[in-house]
């Protein structure tokens, strides 16, 4: 079976995984990221990390249900300093024979009460094995516009320099991503979050999502995107300064991709 | 005195214009609307006191949501009766739009029941209402020709008369005649006969229908004749309002039951309904192996106008007999049900591959038990039924207010191959509740009066075959739609829908392969008012259509409304001019047309031409109203009409109808 997913990989030129996991709480309103504050915006708009006011950790696990090896592990931290804010990811992708890994550093800064600013760079590392490994380098920026305190818009480009990886034996990309959306805080407990985005090689992708604070120990998400159709739902329990949130991806050709994370506030 | 209640009528018919027209839109294409025109020009005429009401009769309320009933009786238990009816707006869920639209229906005051049953009292106080319709395509279509073989033996000429009787609320009475184009007067002068008298409060006896009756229970999975909401802008409509035993009175010749049913209270909470049933049903048949007549289907069409239709006309027994025991309280309903169905001849399967799971023999027993359940802010429902010796299907969901401003829909369904009901109507992308699991999710968002937002999502899949879909398939729909309401003058509307399915290829292959095939709408529609005589609406709508690598086909359609409703005037109309071009069925364009009084239907857009129609109503005297209607399509670039037995000749279709309405 491997030896399917190697070959997979090598015939057809591709893209890494276009979207980083954005934890189970982004990932359950349906990938939305680009206008709503979490620890995990560390791996998508960094700016919405200026809403944070602890030190915080949080640590990923995904296993995509199509095959029994792959998974996903990521960690993120993320230092707030009045109004600059830093943080540090890694996520790491696939099975033994093939792995992309990444490690990224964001720096947010804040300014005035509304609009904060964020900057990623990352550095990317692909390993194949027979093949040996590739590593590549991109930077991604974004920011975040909180116009009252019900809507908050947001914007972010992906790796707008086109870097690719060094090697020229496999054919991949880093993928560019440009990506709008809006949140909306409907009551204190209620959050919609929408956003269109758009990877540069593949169609417009829209998407919805809802995060409903059912106590306040437990949260209910769900949501969906558009293209590729796909179906997200779960639940965040908050107690004292830990958090552990769960949330799956349904995909109609993919199938499940259940994940957890853990999240320390200090 | 006439002088103003013409004006009170003409108020009353445009109240419930206007909720027609939002709830058409959630409509599914073939829905019969007239019972709840009934429902709604009834609560209009005597308003439901909402201090003495029960969930039973609200539920009859299209607009209101399963969550909102629930959460309007738990605000009586604890408040006490209501004080004033803009109390509702402190209840969970009645966001304003919702208390405006429920007003004209609901009332405060004892409407002064007549609680006194006798002779005199039915006819001195009873309330008739007699219509009479008469309607006809104006050209000679080829099925009423001199054709050798198949025609329609019948003319062309559609009746319908109904009768309505009312004593207060505790006795009704009706009777529905109907002769479709093409029937014949034979022996009969009507084609189609259907009738009930219905007692209601009677003791013990809630309820007790004897004649055609329909019945409703849970979430339409096991039993529920007539017709259903599904899918719609209206996110909360996919948890269906189960009404239980009802008298029928729409002209639809195939889902009803006929015999006897009544709904018995035994103990406290708990409800008994038995039901029977004996009807003649059409269907096609054949001789089997052993020499006996058996179908495998039942016609649901009520058109008896060739020979082969006259000849399958009723050429089918069924009976029915069952029973439903439910229990039902503020917070928690459960019901359980179990009927068995037998038929005259067998059924059997086609040599399709896809229908290899459908319902053989002729006999068939149903089970079922369903429940719904509020907590706090959550409204959770779901049925599941089962046929004996085949399959099982179930749904379940939740409804959940989230705030004052948002709710939001979730049901999962499942369904097997091989489930077999003959009432089933539970949500289901296909038009039968077979052979799919889907899982839907909706949202409406209301965030101030002027808006309105609404978003859902539906993935389903077929693990089995389906009729030109040669292997299991799978598809999902999208609906979005925004509401913008800045004054009680103007309205716009957006709406994107996008629905993605799998069927088999166009193409010429030794195996059917699936396509995907994408259906997209768009539609922007304006509403404003000019004053207090002339309201206008405009709409377009445009809608896409590709099958594979085939190209993609788009086809609009615009049309511009004009409506005439003065206060105090004897007469009133419609008027739509409408132009529309799609290069092929695929992309064909439905839309809400306004027809005379409990007469509905969604005009079908297809080719390329121009519609317009007609719709006039005078008050004739007090009592006395008429109507007139007609409504033409011309296509261009055509030489013949519709296909088939219905094929015109030339480039027009038109249509002329006359209504009668006589009360008293």
């Amino acid at each position: 079976m491997k030896i399917w997913y190697v070959l997979l990989i090598a015939v057809f030129p591709f893209d890494i995984l276009a979207q980083n996991t954005l934890g189970p709480r982004l990932t359950a309103m349906g990938n939305n990221g680009v206008a709503v504050s979490d620890v995990w915006s560390v791996q998508g708009n960094s700016a919405g990390l200026a809403a944070l006011k602890k030190p915080t950790v949080s640590i990923n696990y995904i296993r995509h249900l199509f095959s029994d090896e792959i998974s996903t592990q990521a960690i993120v931290a993320v230092l707030p300093f009045k109004n600059d804010f830093a943080g540090v990811s890694f996520q790491r992708y696939g099975f033994s024979e093939y792995s992309e890994s990444k490690i990224g550093f964001a720096y947010t800064k804040k300014f005035g009460g509304k609009l904060a600013i964020g900057l990623n760079g990352n550095y990317h590392q692909l390993s194949i094995s027979n093949y040996g490994s590739s590593t590549g380098f991109s930077i991604d920026i974004g920011t975040i516009y909180q116009l009252n305190e019900k809507f908050t818009f947001g914007a972010f480009v992906g790796n707008p320099s086109k870097q690719k990886f060094s090697s020229t034996d496999v054919l991949v990309e880093i993928p560019t991503t440009f990506s709008i959306g809006a949140s909306y805080y409907a009551s204190d407990k209620v959050l919609i979050a929408t956003s269109v985005s758009k990877v540069l090689t593949q169609v417009f992708d829209v998407s919805l999502g809802v995060d409903y604070k059912m106590f306040d120990l437990l949260s209910l998400r769900s949501g969906l995107s558009v293209k590729p159709f796909k179906q997200y739902v779960g639940f965040g329990l908050n107690y004292r300064k830990f958090l552990m949130d769960m949330a799956t991806t349904y995909d109609a050709n993919l199938g499940y991709a259940p994940q957890i994370a853990l999240t320390y506030a200090f | 005195m006439g002088f103003f209640a013409n004006a009170q009528v003409a108020e009353q018919e445009a109240v419930v214009r206007d909720v027609l027209e939002s709830v058409a839109e959630n409509l599914p294409d073939e829905y019969d609307i007239t019972e709840l025109i009934d429902v709604l020009m009834r609560y209009r005429k005597y308003p439901i006191n909402l201090n003495k009401t029960n969930p039973e009769e609200l539920k009859t309320l299209v607009f209101l949501s399963p969550l909102q009933i629930s959460n309007f009786f738990s605000y009586i238990n604890e408040n006490g009766k209501l004080v004033d009816v803009l109390e509702l707006q402190s209840i969970d869920g009645f966001d304003i739009k919702t208390v405006q639209i429920l007003l004209p229906f609901v009332t405060l005051s004892s409407t002064g029941e007549y609680d006194q049953l006798n002779f005199r009292n039915l006819f001195r106080l009873g309330e008739n209402d007699l219509i009479m319709r008469y309607a006809q395509t104006l050209q000679k279509q080829s099925g009423f020709t001199d054709l050798p073989g198949n025609r329609y033996l019948g003319s062309p000429e559609r009746f319908q008369t109904r009768y309505r009787y009312h004593y207060g609320s505790i006795v009704t009475a009706s009777l529905t005649l109907d002769k479709d184009a093409g029937e014949k007067f034979i022996g009969k002068p009507f084609d189609f006969y259907s009738g009930n008298i219905a007692l209601f409060k009677f003791g013990k006896v809630k309820k007790l229908v004897i004649g055609d009756y329909t019945l409703q229970f849970g979430q339409g999975i096991t039993m529920w004749s007539g017709f259903a909401f599904g899918k719609g802008p209206d996110v909360t409509s996919v948890a269906k309002k189960d009404l239980g035993l009802r008298p029928y009175t729409s002209a639809n010749e195939y889902s009803f039951l006929r015999g006897a049913s009544a709904t018995v209270n035994l103990y406290k909470n708990i409800d008994l309904t038995p039901f029977i049933s004996f009807r003649q049903l059409d269907a096609s048949q054949e001789l089997d192996f052993e020499g006996n007549l058996a179908q495998s289907t039942v016609n649901q069409t009520g058109l008896h106008r060739t020979p082969t239709e006259i000849k399958n006309k009723n050429a089918l027994s069924q009976q029915i007999f069952g029973a439903n025991i439910q229990y039902a309280n503020n917070e928690l309903s459960v019901g359980l049900m179990g009927y068995q169905s037998k038929y005259g001849n067998n059924f059997v399967t086609q040599t399709a591959v896809y229908d290899r799971f459908s319902f053989t023999g002729n006999a068939l027993t149903n089970l079922g038990a369903y429940y719904n359940y509020t907590f706090k802010n959550i409204y959770f429902f779901g049925e599941v039924g089962k046929s004996l010796h085949s399959g099982l299907a179930y749904v379940n969901g939740a409804l959940i207010s989230l705030s004052p401003i948002v709710s939001a829909a979730l049901t999962y369904r499942n369904y097997a191959k091989d489930y077999h009901s003959f009432f089933n109507q539970a949500l289901a992308e296909s038009t039968e509740a077979v052979n799919e699991k889907g899982l839907y999710a909706g949202l409406n968002i209301t965030p101030n009066k002027k808006l309105m937002f609404s978003f859902y999502g539906d993935y389903f899949q077929s693990p089995w075959l389906k009729y030109r879909v040669d292997a299991p398939s799978k598809g999902y729909e999208i609906l979005s739609q925004a509401v913008y309401t800045p004054s009680k003058t103007f309205k716009v509307l957006l709406r994107f829908k996008t629905e993605n399915k799998q069927q088999n290829t166009d193409l010429e292959v030794p195996i059917n392969f699936l396509d995907d095939v994408k259906k997209e709408g768009y539609r922007i529609e304006v509403n404003w008012q000019l004053n207090k005589k002339w309201n206008f609406q405009n709409r377009i709508e445009a809608s896409q259509f590709k099958k594979g690598s085939a190209r993609r086909e788009f086809g609009y359609l615009i049309y511009q409304d004009i409506n005439y409703s003065p206060m105090f005037s004897k007469i009133t109309g419609k008027i739509r001019f409408a132009y529309f071009n799609t290069p092929s069925y695929n992309s064909r364009i439905y839309a809400y047309e306004d027809d005379v009084l409990y007469s509905f239907a969604f005009g079908m857009y297809n080719g390329k031409g121009y519609r317009t129609y007609l719709n006039l109503k005078y008050v004739l005297a007090k009592k006395l109203d008429i109507w007139i209607r007609y409504a033409v399509f011309i296509y261009k670039d055509v030489q013949t009409v519709g296909s088939y037995l219905d094929e015109i000749q030339g480039n027009k279709k038109s249509e002329i109808k006359l209504q009668l309405r006589y009360q008293f």
